[in-house]
């Protein structure tokens, strides 16, 4: 009775140590190769991630009513207005995008320059439903390009 | 005009700017550009330059100096004709009070002849440049301030600030 008793003790310990680990893998992307999950300091985004040398990679599934209007183009302005108008960030290349599951997007690429020199800032829009998914990726261009693949397939992987 | 990699667009700018005749007036840091180009290469210049960067503001005012420049090539012909006439008069002046009278009217005239000639001078450059100025969105508050704000407080957290900040 005793033996039995440690036996489930221990198959509910087992399964309580590997439930943390199931809710870290990521609804909205898949981590990038090289790149870290960050969690439990998220405030603005769902997801968040960054790699060793700098270059981070984030997510936010936003709310709104598709009844009253929009769609990727209200909010690919709404956010070109924002960083060219207010934040002095020079948009480089525009494109569309698509997930794997087939959601249509659009990709606006800026430049940025910093003090330690040339940034880029990549903002990926997709509209599903009633949600809009918002994905960021920056860092110091002279990093950015070697994550550039692995960036774009977990972008690929949204799904919101 | 919102650029990346401010200083390497700054370079192109200016060879640009004298490839095309033109020269560069005025240099102040990384956040404006004052150029000078041949009236004729204008719209040549300012597409070479918007190809360059991202322009967010545009604004061509046109300055017509025809009337000014007409008036004072008028009043610069009557100064030198009252300068030629003071000549003569110096030359039959019977005394010495007389002649330096006539020296010192002679020198004000003078002075006026050289500075419409100055003026004129710099009008014929006025119109034959024209002057291209370019501010440079290096990098602006992260506030919104004035400008029109969408109700939608999560663009406002849009940008590498807040992407790269891990507090």
């Amino acid at each position: 009775m005793i033996h039995t008793a440690k036996r489930w003790a221990h198959a509910a310990w087992l399964i309580l140590s590997l439930a943390p680990a199931g809710c870290a893998s990521s609804p909205l992307l898949q981590t990038p190769h090289k790149f870290l999950r960050l969690e439990g300091h998220e405030q603005e985004y769902d997801y968040r991630a960054t790699s060793a040398d700098g270059i981070v990679l984030a997510g936010r599934v936003l709310d709104y009513d598709k009844s009253l209007g929009g769609g990727v183009s209200f909010w690919v302005d709404a956010i070109k207005l924002r960083l060219q108008a207010t934040g002095g960030y020079a948009l480089l290349k525009e494109e569309s995008i698509q997930t794997t599951r087939g959601l249509q997007g659009k990709q606006l690429r800026f430049g940025h320059d910093e003090k330690r020199g040339a940034y880029q800032y990549w903002v990926t829009v997709f509209v599903s439903g009633n949600k809009v998914v918002v994905l960021e990726c920056g860092g110091p261009e002279s990093k950015l390009g070697a994550h550039e693949a692995a960036i774009m397939q977990a972008l690929a992987s949204a799904s919101p | 005009m919102a650029v990346y990699k401010v200083e390497q667009i700054q370079a192109q700018v200016i060879a640009s700017t004298r490839e095309l005749g033109g020269h560069l007036s005025e240099h102040v840091d990384r956040t404006r550009l004052v150029l000078r180009v041949p009236a004729a290469r204008f719209d040549q210049a300012l597409a070479r330059i918007e190809g360059l960067g991202d322009t967010t503001h545009r604004f061509v005012r046109a300055l017509d100096v025809t009337a000014a420049s007409r008036d004072l090539e008028m009043r610069l012909r009557n100064a030198e004709a009252v300068r030629d006439r003071l000549l003569k008069l110096l030359d039959k002046a019977p005394d010495v009070k007389q002649s330096l009278a006539v020296e010192a009217e002679l020198d004000r005239v003078a002075e006026r002849i050289e500075q419409m000639k100055g003026q004129l001078k710099l009008m014929s450059d006025q119109i034959a440049f024209s002057t291209i100025m370019i501010n440079f969105t290096v990098k602006r508050s992260e506030t919104v301030g004035s400008d029109f704000e969408l109700p939608f407080p999560w663009l406002r957290t849009l940008g590498l600030q807040h992407l790269l900040s891990f507090q």
